[in-house]
Order: C-alpha cells, then sequence, then structure tokens
C-alpha cells in the first residue's frame, strides 16, 4: 500500500519514491488497462498513467484512498486513449496465457469470449465493469474514481452485465 | 417489489451494495421469480468468468521506460538537491535572455491571436464540451477534466485555490444535488465548476468566473438578454440546450443546461439570499 511518506517523496520528485510508488501499483494499473485498451497499447498507457501521476501528485488532496485516485488517473487516461484514436473497441488477447491445465478446454473458451465481449462494450461501462469485477472496489470508491454519482454505478453495472450477457449470447456463448 | 424493481437494483444485490431490509424484500421475490432468478443467475456466471481471466505480467522494462521520460521531461526540481545562487547563475543570466526575446516574440503572436478572437482552439474544445455535455454530461465532464488542469476540491475548500468562496459552498436551492466540485484551470480563466443533478435525476453545470466568458465560450450563439429575480440574465441559446450568464457579486455565474427562466430566477434569488459571507 502506498503510504505517506511514499507520497510525500514522489511530491519531491524523489526517484526512489516514485519507483517505490511504481512497485506497490503499477500491476494493478496495468491490469486495468490490458482490460480497457487492450495488450497492444496497455504497455504504453500504463507508462503514461504514471508519468501523469507525477506530474499531478501535488492535486492528490487525500480525500480518498490514494488508489482510487489512482484508478481515475488510470481510467482517464485509458477512456482518452480510446477516444483519441477512436479505438472503441479494442483487440482483445488473441491468446490468452496458458492454463496450467491443459485440458481445461471449455474455460479457455468461455475465457476467450468473455475477452471479446467486453471489447465490445461502452468503455466507460467496461471501466467500472473492471473496477468492480476484477478490482473489487465498492460502489462508493468506483463512484470516485469514474467521478459519477454513487446512485448510478448500480444501474451501470446492470446495463454492464447485460450487454456482456448480450454480446456472449451473440457470440454462441451458452450458460 | 415488482419484477421490474428488482430488476433495476439485481447489480446492488448481488454486488452486495443493497440495504438489509431491501435484500430481504428482493429475496423474497427471488424465490418465487424464476426470471430473475435466472438473470441473477446469469451475473453470477459473468462474474466467475470474468475473475478467471489472467492478465499477463507487465514487462519488466516498464520502469526502466518510464524513468527514462522522467529523465527527459523532469517535472519539478529535486528536493534533493540545493542549489546555490553561484551555481545557477549561468543558467539564470541564459534564461532571462531567453525570456526578454520570448516575450517579444510572444506579444507579436499573442497580439495576432488577439486579432483573430481570443484562444481560438480553447473554444472549438469547449464548444465540443458543450455538444457533449447535452447528449452525456457525465462524459462530457470526464473529457472536460482531462483536457485542463483541474482538481477536485470540497466547496468549502475552494477558497485555497480561487481566493473567493464559491456560490455552490453555501449550498444549493432545494431539489438540487452537488455531485462534484473542480477547481478548473482554462486558457480563458480559472474558475469553478460544480455539476448538480436535480430531482428528476438530470444534470446542470455551474460555473464560477470572474470576468464574463459568453462570447469566449459559446462563441457567436444567439443571445437574448432577460431580467431574472433583480439581475439582467444573458441567456444563450445552444443546439438542443439552453446556457444562462449573469453577474454575480463581483464574479460571474455560467449556468450549462438549464431549463428556463423561471430556473435560472429561482437560482439568481437562491444566491442573493445566500450570498452573507462565509468564515476563511
Amino acid at each position: 500500500m502506498v503510504d505517506a511518506a511514499v507520497l510525500a517523496g514522489c511530491r519531491s520528485c524523489e526517484r526512489g519514491a516514485q519507483q517505490r510508488l511504481y512497485e506497490l501499483s503499477h500491476r494493478q494499473v496495468y491490469r486495468l488497462m490490458v482490460r480497457m485498451v487492450g495488450l497492444q497499447d496497455a504497455t504504453d498507457v500504463t507508462q503514461q498513467v504514471f508519468l501523469q501521476v507525477f506530474r499531478k501528485i501535488d492535486q492528490f488532496a487525500g480525500h480518498s484512498k490514494f488508489e482510487t485516485w489512482l484508478y481515475r488517473l488510470a481510467s482517464n487516461e485509458a477512456l482518452q486513449h480510446l477516444r483519441k484514436g477512436r479505438r472503441w473497441k479494442f483487440q482483445p488477447l488473441t491468446q490468452e496465457p496458458v492454463s496450467r491445465h491443459a485440458s481445461e478446454e471449455d474455460r479457455n473458451e468461455n475465457k476467450e469470449l468473455i475477452e471479446r465481449a467486453l471489447s465490445k462494450i461502452d468503455p466507460e461501462l467496461r471501466a467500472i465493469f473492471v473496477l468492480r469485477e476484477i478490482e473489487g472496489l465498492t460502489y462508493r470508491e468506483i463512484a470516485e474514481a469514474i467521478e459519477i454519482p454513487e446512485g448510478t454505478v448500480g444501474s451501470r453495472l446492470n446495463r454492464a452485465r447485460r450487454e456482456l450477457q448480450q454480446h456472449l449470447a451473440d457470440l454462441g456463448w451458452e450458460p | 417489489m415488482n419484477c421490474l424493481e428488482v430488476q433495476e437494483s439485481l447489480a446492488a444485490y448481488f454486488d452486495g451494495e443493497i440495504a438489509a431490509d431491501v435484500r430481504s424484500i428482493m429475496e423474497t421475490h427471488l424465490g418465487r421469480c424464476a426470471e430473475c432468478t435466472r438473470d441473477l443467475a446469469g451475473f453470477k456466471q459473468i462474474s466467475v468468468m470474468t475473475r478467471a481471466l489472467q492478465t499477463p505480467s507487465p514487462p519488466d522494462s516498464l520502469w526502466a521506460q518510464i524513468e527514462q521520460q522522467l529523465d527527459q521531461q523532469p517535472l519539478a526540481v529535486s528536493a534533493e538537491q540545493p542549489r546555490t545562487w553561484a551555481s545557477l547563475a549561468p543558467r539564470l543570466f541564459a534564461l532571462a535572455a531567453t525570456v526578454v526575446v520570448a516575450l517579444g516574440l510572444g506579444s507579436f503572436i499573442y497580439d495576432s491571436w488577439i486579432a483573430q478572437g481570443e484562444h481560438p482552439r480553447f473554444a472549438v474544445e469547449f464548444g465540443q464540451y458543450v455538444d457533449g455535455f447535452r447528449r452525456d454530461p457525465i462524459a462530457a465532464q470526464q473529457i472536460f477534466l482531462a483536457k485542463y488542469e483541474s482538481q477536485l476540491v470540497d466547496p468549502q475548500q475552494a477558497i485555497q485555490h480561487v481566493g473567493y468562496h464559491p456560490a455552490v459552498a453555501r449550498g444549493l436551492p432545494e431539489g438540487y444535488t452537488l455531485v462534484s466540485t473542480h477547481v478548473v484551470k482554462m486558457p480563458c480563466c480559472t474558475c469553478v465548476q460544480a455539476l448538480c443533478k436535480r430531482s428528476d435525476g438530470s444534470t446542470l453545470a455551474i460555473f464560477e468566473h470572474d470576468e464574463n466568458q459568453t462570447t469566449e465560450w459559446f462563441g457567436d450563439s444567439p443571445e437574448t438578454m432577460a431580467a431574472c429575480h433583480d439581475k439582467q440574465c444573458c441567456f444563450v441559446q445552444l443546439d438542443g440546450q439552453l446556457a444562462a450568464s449573469w453577474r454575480q457579486g463581483t464574479r460571474h455565474i455560467t449556468m450549462l443546461g438549464v431549463e428556463d427562466a423561471a430556473e435560472v430566477s429561482q437560482m439568481v434569488a437562491w444566491m442573493d439570499e445566500n450570498k452573507a459571507p462565509l468564515p476563511d
């Protein structure tokens, strides 16, 4: 967890503190980016996120958890990246990392289908869904990260899940 | 609870983000409704599939790339390296010479720019924000905040950034809820922007700024002056929506997404009644 000392060091542009912050949080940012912009662009966008973090660290007022602020910057960067390139859909992973159990073909097929379905939904819905299902944020944290009223998080997750169900059905998925 | 009500709250139920009493009512409904139970099972299946996704590790070289960028574009002078005037003198001299040249050149460019209308690129960007606000205020807000240097603030604390207590620091009229308050540094000015919701869920943006910005922000969109409460307000007819601007004390208020003159009159009256100074 990023603590006050690391944040203070980053505010003073101390390289050691910046590296510590990166080490503590780069996996979660990269994970979000892979799901948001796709594997091909995830590294570049993650890099941009951390440059933004170090540039804007003085703006983190401490009203929310640092991780929530980080997710806000990361979500904004991903959405901007998609808008700039008009890449509302990203190319899903062509091959998931190999499972340790090679016989689990069904599971691998499901992974590919959910990847493809995720790539088809609106990026903002995707961000909300990923923050909930993969990053495990509460509705309040999602509201702060995406800057939407807390009361609308549930309705957007409802929409995201129903759209995913529809896309999965279109892709031939059978529950 | 009927199916429609249960469906609306199904995600919150599934995510454990619902009050215990509502959960109990929903459970009663789910116990006898096959359709809603099937939908809930669908949510569960999608969740299981998503959580099973594996993410490859980020490349080991990523920090080195970031560090390289940091070296090329230092963000600020490091506090670890105190510098003396003697060591900085040659650099300061060179910087001063550059500034003199840049000021002359900048003045020329700025004069040319003014001659063509101020901040033309900003005008286009703000137009895109206004247009987006009509279709999806939340998405437009995200793009808007990402474009400019902005900071989410507590309305009571905004004075630390702009030197005054914005009107929204005193609250909002009944029927409005404050969603967020940002201090935004735009090319034209630094303003306090408050995103508000009406009780019907629709969105209104309230900007507070030092100078009149209607021309800068809305270009040559048709304007009409009308008396609202005790003030002359400028209404700007935009594509499918309305904005209004008026002088409030020593500053200006601009509202985007207003319903009609009655709403503006109500807001003007409320701000007039609640203008007593707040403690710093």
